[in-house]
């Protein structure tokens, strides 16, 4: 194997079908096949489909990657898979055409973390991460706080969600609103012309008695309740629904809730590096916020561009490069799907 | 030669055989329902030191998440191997293992139906289809079926438990040209829809 180890990485566990290779530090292919559209209609995931979809996109998938990075397939030198968290029928179908790559190549395989690898990816374009950093993972799947002493090997989970995720309050608001699914970047839209500060919608478990138990939990079924009330009554009173002031005020509720959190926790751990990344990573408001409050504090914040934010391939090859170059066993060959994987574990054993 | 598999049923099948359908090794995972757990295991050791020309895959029906297993190693390796890849339809191997020349497999399809195909001179008949117990059973009545054949109701047929497909039906399939070679899965049934964490 050379320096710079390529490394093909398959991510499936949820809708998107991902392929990425990196060599070393560098992206050489990210290809991604969705069945976004088909969940659509339905408000939601529906894992069947998912599943359904990962089977039909995974071969043409591997094969654009492998086209578009310019190596051939022997060149590979070794194939990381999102073993899991994520949904067990849509994990098994990138396991299983890992594990055919893996055995064809006779090249070694593994089963890593999909929460590291969001970690990971922002490596790709920032560099390594300092040894003391925390995570800020938040999408439709996920709303965790993560203390990165090594995103290879020593990642402690320090809150996270204790109803809905983050992505899902997008989600389920736009539908009352009547925005289409996901619901995140029409409610950033709708959202620009809002006034933030219209209506104080509730910030989950920022209250003094929630420090003690969930000082770095997030809640945000309150806030996705408060929301349909508040609509509800303005129906009611037979105003209209300022759908601008609605969504800006919501946006802002969430933002508010996770950068505090977020820079708390690198407070609480004394770390100076906050990277965020998951599909609402790309909330311009978040963003914004996230800017504004760790320029405050001296933080420096990593967020890497959208289409690495959300679910892809290139961020399990960039955690599998890392864990190649760590000189880390393989996983064994019985591996399986782990829907309930926890980020302390970044390779399957 | 041709290396074969087929993770439809709940145990992983794989065998590698001639073109006559004459088995060189073949193996039966351990586990149920542990398709991807035990694939790689038992196609490295069938494989181990024998040239393979072409791959063939059951499509089913069957498990959707074993077919799915089945389906995308076999895609995969065989492309990386650069070999022919084609599929089969997984009531052929129930067939072949036993013996059925004219009459009916069935298999279960669990939520109270069954899995069909119809054989006529060692030939699949059509495609497979699904449907309520009840209605397989008058569909096969008084002809030879075998199978998940104790879900028929019918107090005269033995009880032979869920079907496992060996490594010598299989062979025998897959040494046939499928009318359809193609690597779709037979799923038989529109997706449950029943969205993630929704409230
Ligand atoms: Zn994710």
């Amino acid at each position: 194997m050379s320096d710079e180890p390529v490394v093909l990485g398959i991510e499936t566990s949820c809708d998107e079908t991902g392929v990425g290779i990196v060599a070393g530090g560098r992206l050489l292919a990210n290809t991604l096949a969705s069945s976004a559209d088909e969940h659509a209609r339905y408000g939601g995931i529906v894992p069947e489909i998912a599943s359904r979809a990962h089977l039909a996109e995974m071969l043409p998938t591997v094969k654009d990657a492998c086209r578009s990075s310019g190596l051939a397939l022997s060149d590979i030198d070794a194939v990381a898979v999102t073993s899991g968290p994520g949904l067990a029928g849509a994990l098994l179908v990138g396991v299983a055409a890992a594990k055919g790559l893996a055995l064809a190549l006779d090249k070694p395989l593994y089963g890593v973390n999909h929460l590291s690898a969001h970690v990971a990816v922002d490596t790709l374009v920032s560099g390594p991460l300092p040894p003391n950093s925390v995570a800020l993972l938040v999408s439709g799947g996920h709303s965790s706080l993560l203390h990165v002493r090594d995103v290879v090997d020593d990642i402690r989970p320090m809150g996270s969600t204790i109803d809905d995720a983050a992505g899902e309050a997008y989600d389920k608001v736009a539908r009352l609103l009547g925005l289409p699914f996901p619901g995140g970047p029409p409610l950033d839209a709708a959202a620009a012309d809002g006034d933030p500060a219209a209506i104080r919608f509730p910030r989950g478990l920022t209250a003094p008695k929630d420090q003690a138990a969930h000082r770095f939990d997030f809640s945000f079924s309150g806030l996705k309740t408060a929301v349909a009330r508040w609509v509800e009554q303005a129906r009611a009173d037979g105003r209209p629904v300022p759908l601008a002031d609605v969504a800006a005020s919501f946006q802002e509720a969430v933002a508010d809730v996770l950068v505090a959190k977020a820079v708390a926790a690198c407070r609480e751990v004394g770390a100076d590096t906050l990277v965020i990344g998951g599909g609402v990573a790309a909330n311009s408001r978040l963003r914004q916020l996230a800017e504004e409050r760790c320029a405050d504090r001296g933080i420096r914040l990593r967020i890497p561009p959208p289409d690495l934010c959300t679910d892809n391939g290139a961020m399990v090859a960039a955690l599998g490069s890392l864990v190649v170059a760590r000189g880390l066993p393989p996983s064994d060959a019985r591996f399986g799907a782990d829907p309930g994987m926890p980020v302390t574990l970044t390779v399957d054993p | 030669m041709i290396l074969a598999l087929d993770t439809s049923g709940p145990f992983v099948c794989v065998v590698v055989a001639d073109e006559a359908g004459s088995v060189a090794v073949g193996a039966t995972g351990r586990r149920p329902r542990a398709h991807a757990e035990e694939i790689a295991p038992l196609v490295s050791a069938a494989t181990a030191g024998r040239g393979i020309d072409r791959v063939v895959v059951g499509r089913g029906p069957g498990s959707f998440t074993g077919l799915r297993v089945g389906l995308a190693f076999a895609q995969v390796w065989g492309w990386a191997r650069a070999l022919p890849v084609t599929g089969v339809c997984s009531l052929d191997a129930v067939a072949a293992q036993d013996g059925l020349v004219d009459g009916w497999v069935v298999t279960d399809a669990r939520r109270g139906e069954l899995f069909a195909a119809r054989y006529n001179d060692g030939l699949r008949i059509g495609d497979p289809v699904v449907a309520p117990r009840a209605e397989i059973a008058d569909t096969v009545a008084g002809e030879r079926v075998v199978g998940d054949t104790h879900l028929l109701g019918d107090p005269d047929r033995r009880a032979v438990g869920t079907t496992v497909i060996d490594p010598a039906g299989l062979a025998v399939a897959a040494a046939r040209q499928d009318p359809d070679p193609s690597l779709q899965p037979d799923y038989l049934r529109r997706p449950d829809v029943t969205v993630r964490a929704d409230a």
